[in-house]
């Protein structure tokens, strides 16, 4: 079960990439990125840790379930409430963002909604199943992609065109103070252990993560890799004119013998599945979120057929998207996306404190008193 | 007796109904021929009867021997003549002697599922006999059988096999719990029976296993699946099954490991090939040339240059000549098989491109979907990926390369939807629990 | 009714989604841009497009060449639609050739037009045409099997692999005429009957041209900048008739840059390789007299050259960038070096190793 729990923190890893959060990093280059992201490894590493070792003492149980049996029902459902706005508003960015990719580089004469209505419906179908078909359906994706990963990232560090001088001009800017904006972009890459707030519900009892130390490891290999590459590519100062700067990135690098030649192809088809991955799970944990808002709702991981309400809840996710897209543009997205990426920073954090109370409030044995609060049901 | 039967059966034309005198005493022997061995009635009862007749000894055999049994509820001696028994009253007693007619009496040759140097025997459409075959293979103690009958007018029966160390309860309590929901008049193929009773009439894919070679069926006991054997059927079936057990052939496992691990990868690259080539083709001519080499892209181009239709109409033509194509061989008798591929394939291709109505590039196209299509090794599982190429093509005709990689997506993500009796169908890593259990199984046994 | 609805429906979808069949693209296979002198229209845009056919032969690659005058590249393109019955596609175009006029006179800003295009491509290999680029894009090379893949096979070393082509891709086009500290440089390509010559190459600042290397200069700046081997060393043989040629089979670089006030670059160069021509019984000799010797007659040519780029103010190595890489420099730092650049010193070290004579004593 331990391997479950990487493939969150691979893929929300390598998900960065899709939110621009290379392209927002890469503006303040010459400022605060790369303290920022050494900042985000403490701060990320620390609170994926806290997190994590505070859920592994709830075995079974997803945030919703722990902390209805631990808060009043009013605090819990407003904690949720917050974390679901967050976890749709990330679907629904990253739907748009992987919209615009997709439609520029794949089909730049398709209408957008037209192309949207696809993109939406396939992460409504994944994101409606229940949670054991979306692991399931992660670990597949995962060893799909895996070897497209491999390629692009072989290509990358080999390739004979990296500028490594580049890297080390921006790398002495370390002594700049990190901005709140940066820390918060960049700890977006460890935020993959949120995820275990619902999927803990399918962990057994005794479940301990193992390796722990992978954590910030993998996060800070996906953290330089994203943002020194595209460095390497294009200089110091070129580079910040692309806004979509890991798809000319790729489309920079090209292999000979390859099946596919233009690299870009395999970076596209890699985020492609990345980000239907990443709108799948957002959704489906936004799903489940609203779901267990109920105060008598039980748990299941396993539905089978699919409940109508997962489609109506989904289904409403996507025409959410579709308002979003008639709003936004190019900046307006940007803007929305470091809105978004420091809401979620905050929020990650207020998650790691509240769970690290309600850790100590089970040690001590307190729990809420079944009158004192709206219900007493919180899941038999 | 002969009156009651009368009345239920109402006399019909192919019912041989006897009062027999041997000159001391008198029988009542009823059957019919056509579905009895008329050879072991002869030898069973009427050489007994008539000129070795010895009261005492017609006596014991009758009691004693295994071949008869007392029949003693006249409600069911309809069923047990058209079951090819022959009934025979004897001083007031019914006796049912089974008498049936065996068409098959050794095992067939392997047809569907062919294998180089593995076992040659395949099941029959006799249940005994089927039987036989897999106790063989499966003799172990732990073998657990179930019988039961199924069809309103066909009276099918139905064995249930498991090991009963290593079965997985509760796919076996649902199989249970669904065959008993099943309501059928006629029970005629194990496939019938496998669509009914998954559940599954609209699924995409087949969630249970229909096989027609006893050590597939042995193998799959053995990793704790429960087997179905129909009467009349060449086919078993067995559940709960996995994605992966359909790309399994039994050869991979006679053969050297990595051999075996060769052919099933090759396997896993034909299916992708055949669902997404004439798809990829669509992407590559209509939407993004840009995608593969530039050499390619100016091969299609110039071979496309005749074509009159868009590429997906192109397509659509040669999808449709290649599935007519092997409808017809599948259908037509063996010998005419031929000359309809020679026709259809080569005459009809070389054709059709020189006319220009679809482009050379298409015709390879459209082989390769087909020959890759072939390599699937279980027929119901290469029907799904037959049909399953034309949602990719629809996807592709409008939308392109994307289209095509999520239509991917999504399938991936409805295989991992599917149960096959509450087992994932498409999961990594449970072949290793599997066989844990299997290992576990052997220790305690 | 309902039927009528959804083919309504499936065709309205159809027409919104560009779809466009490959037989109605016309494939750009080489973008040429010329300087006209009228300052109305300064562009002259002529592409080189694609007649495929399904057969493929030698020689039998037919193109058709459009050109047309505009303000700005974006409005000649699309003027240049209108020439043609298909759709252009760009998505194939992989060389993409410049006037020397345009150089002189333009600005490289214009150029903005290609980083910009989705359909581009980032590997796209850009080039000077001599004495214009529609004179080049009019060679037809008899050998070419693909329209527009002799240009292709050359720059991209899946053909060719000749020491004195420099081959700059789109995307280092780019980085090098935004970097500090790093300047672009292009090859030139020539026309001599119905082939290309590549042979040379040219030093931009970051807007005009600056200095054209001779094929040998070109072939050393190669060889140091690009690490290319399959090169050669060359000097005449002491006291024989003939000449001594290495052929280098790896070739290493390494810059040191001196923090001093005005700094001292240091260019460790070390080349493997093997003797390929030399007067006989070369065997008896000492082969560290001649390593020794080629060593020290690449060192002076490679100082001179450097000085000579030094001299005309141009930094295609990237000795700036190196420079603030090292020392971890800031914009301050870079003003200090673009004063001081003019008279840095120059030092290479040649580290000559000859592997063996050949197959031949």
């Amino acid at each position: 079960m331990n391997r479950y729990f990487y493939y969150h923190i691979f893929y929300v890893g390598m998900m960065n990439i899709m939110l621009f959060i290379p392209h927002i990093l890469i503006q303040e280059r010459f400022g605060g990125a790369v303290s920022g992201l050494l900042t985000a490894m403490a701060v990320g590493t620390a609170l994926s840790w806290i997190t994590t070792s505070c859920f592994e003492r709830f075995p079974g149980m997803g945030a919703p379930e722990i902390m209805k049996k631990y808060l009043p029902y009013w605090m819990a459902s407003v904690v949720l409430s917050a974390s679901t706005a967050i976890l749709i508003s990330g679907g629904v960015l990253a739907l748009y963002s992987f919209t615009r990719t997709m439609s520029i580089f794949f089909n730049p004469d398709m209408n957008d909604y037209v192309f949207l209505a696809l993109v939406a419906f396939a992460s409504v179908c994944a994101g409606s199943r229940s949670s054991r078909s979306v692991q399931f359906t992660l670990e597949i994706l995962i060893v799909v992609i895996s070897p497209l990963a491999f390629i692009l990232l072989y290509k990358s560090l080999t390739d004979s065109s990296v500028n490594w001088d580049a890297m080390r001009v921006v790398a002495g800017y370390v002594r700049k103070r990190p901005t709140f904006e940066s820390v918060a972009a960049a700890t977006f890459l460890y935020s993959g252990h949120m995820n275990i707030a619902l999927f803990n519900r399918l962990h057994p009892k005794g479940f301990k993560i193992r390796h722990k130390w992978l954590i910030p490891l993998i996060c800070c290999f996906f953290a330089f890799f994203s943002f020194f590459i595209p460095i390497g590519f294009h200089g110091t100062m070129a580079v910040d004119q692309y806004v979509f700067l890991w798809s000319v990135t790729s489309d920079s690098m090209q292999m000979q013998y390859g099946f596919v030649q233009r690299v870009l192809f395999t970076f596209l088809i890699l985020f492609c599945v990345l980000s239907l991955m990443f709108t799948m799970i957002t959704f489906h944990g936004a799903m489940e979120f609203i779901k267990s808002l109920r105060p008598r709702h039980l748990p299941q991981t396993e539905q089978w057929p699919v409940p109508k309400i997962n489609w109506i809840l989904c289904g409403l996710f996507g025409i959410l998207s579709f308002f979003y897209t008639a709003w936004a543009n190019e900046y307006r997205n940007q803007w929305a996306v470091m809105v978004w990426l420091e809401c979620r920073f905050i929020m990650e954090i207020l998650t790691a404190l509240i769970m690290l109370t309600l850790v100590l409030a089970a040690r001590k044995g307190w729990r809420r008193n079944a009158s004192s609060g709206g219900s007493a049901a919180w899941g038999k | 007796m002969l009156d009651r039967i009368k009345s239920i059966l109402k006399d019909p034309a192919d019912l041989t109904m006897e009062t027999m005198d041997n000159g001391y005493t008198r029988m009542e022997l009823c059957f019919f021929p056509s579905m009895c061995d008329l050879k072991e009635i002869k030898d069973g009862i009427l050489i007994p009867f008539s000129y070795r007749f010895d009261p005492d000894e017609f006596r014991r055999m009758l009691n004693s021997d295994l071949c008869f049994i007392e029949a003693g509820k006249p409600e069911e001696w309809g069923n047990m003549l058209l079951k090819g028994c022959a009934l025979l009253e004897y001083e007031g007693k019914v006796f049912c002697y089974a008498a049936i007619r065996k068409m098959q009496d050794k095992p067939a040759d392997t047809e569907v599922e062919a294998s180089l140097q593995g076992p040659q025997s395949a099941f029959t459409e006799d249940l005994d006999l089927n039987t036989y075959l897999l106790r063989l293979r499966y003799n172990s103690p732990t073998l657990q059988a179930e019988k039961l009958e199924k069809g309103e007018l066909s009276n099918t029966r139905i064995m249930i096999f498991y090991d009963r160390n290593l079965v997985d309860e509760p796919s076996l309590e649902e199989l249970r719990k669904k065959l008993k929901n099943i309501e059928m008049k006629l029970v005629q193929a194990s496939g019938q029976l496998g669509m009914y009773m998954g559940g599954s009439r609209f699924s995409m894919f087949p969630i249970t296993l229909k096989t027609e070679r006893p050590d597939r069926i042995a193998q799959l006991i053995q990793r704790g699946k429960v087997a179905l054997l129909v009467d009349g059927s060449r086919f078993a079936i067995a559940l709960p099954v996995r994605f992966f057990d359909f790309m399994h052939a039994m050869d991979d496992d006679y053969e050297p490991f990595w051999m075996g691990r060769l052919i099933i990868a090759f396997r896993y690259i034909g299916m992708l090939l055949s669902m997404t080539l004439p798809s990829l083709y669509i992407s590559i001519s209509s939407y993004n040339p840009e995608f593969f080499r530039v050499q390619l892209a100016f091969s299609v181009d110039g071979s496309r240059a005749a074509v009159p239709y868009p590429s997906f109409i192109e397509v659509f033509i040669m999808l449709f000549m290649i599935e007519a194509l092997i409808e017809a061989s599948i259908r037509l008798p063996r010998f005419v098989g031929s000359t309809a591929a020679t026709v259809g394939g080569l005459i009809l291709g070389q054709a059709a491109q020189q006319a220009g109505l679809v482009s050379s590039i298409m015709i390879i196209v459209t082989s390769v979907v087909a020959i890759s299509n072939f390599v699937i090794p279980n027929s119901s599982f290469s029907y799904s990926i037959r049909a399953m190429k034309y949602i990719f093509v629809v996807a592709s005709i409008f939308y392109g390369m994307v289209g095509v990689i999520i239509t991917m997506f999504l399938v991936v993500v409805y295989l991992c939807n599917l149960r096959s009796f509450g087992q994932p169908y498409l999961s990594l890593f449970k072949q290793g629990e599997e066989q844990r259990r299997a290992r576990r199984g052997a220790e305690s046994s | 009714m309902r039927k009528i609805g959804l083919l309504i429906a499936i065709f309205a979808l159809l027409s919104g989604c560009g779809i466009k069949d490959i037989d109605k693209r016309f494939f750009v296979v080489t973008t040429g841009i010329d300087w006209t002198g009228n300052p109305e229209k300064p562009y002259r845009v002529s592409l080189r497009l694609a007649i495929t056919s399904s057969k493929l032969e030698s020689g039998s690659s037919k193109t058709e060449i459009i050109s047309t005058d505009a303000a700005s590249l974006a409005e000649g393109v699309r003027h240049l639609k209108s020439y043609v019955d298909k759709e252009l596609d760009f998505g194939h175009c992989r060389t993409f050739i410049m006037g020397k006029q345009l150089l002189e006179h333009g600005n490289l800003n214009a150029m903005s037009w290609f980083a910009r295009r989705r359909d581009i491509q980032r590997v796209a290999n850009f080039a000077v045409g001599e004495p214009d680029a529609l004179s080049i894009l009019r060679v037809q090379p008899i050998s070419e099997r693909y329209p527009g893949n002799a240009l292709f096979l050359t720059f991209n070393r899946e053909g060719t692999e000749s020491p004195y082509i420099v081959s700059i891709p789109l995307f280092d086009f780019t980085r090098r005429h935004f970097e500090m500290g790093l300047d672009p440089v292009l090859p030139i390509i020539r026309t001599a009957e119905s082939t290309y010559i590549v042979d040379r190459v040219l030093l931009l600042d970051k807007n005009n041209m600056r200095l054209a290397l001779d094929p040998a200069e070109t072939q050393l700046y190669n060889m140091t900048a690009n690490r290319i081997d399959k090169s050669e060393l060359v000097m005449p043989a002491r006291g024989r008739d003939g000449r001594i040629v290495m052929t280098v089979s790896q070739i290493r670089t390494k810059i040191r840059i001196s923090h001093a006030e005005v700094p001292q670059i240091t260019m460790t160069v070390k080349l493997r390789g093997m003797l390929e021509e030399s007067p006989p019984n070369q065997l008896g000799e000492n082969w560290k007299e001649i390593e020794r010797q080629l060593g020290q007659q690449f060192s002076d040519r490679m100082e001179a050259l450097l000085e000579k780029i030094r001299d005309a103010g141009v930094d295609p190595y990237g000795f700036g960038l190196h420079y603030l890489a090292t020392y971890f420099g800031g914009k301050e730092d870079f003003k200090h070096w673009q004063s001081v650049y003019p008279n840095v010193k120059f030092k290479v070290v040649a580290e000559v190793k000859v592997t063996g004579p050949g197959v031949v004593r």
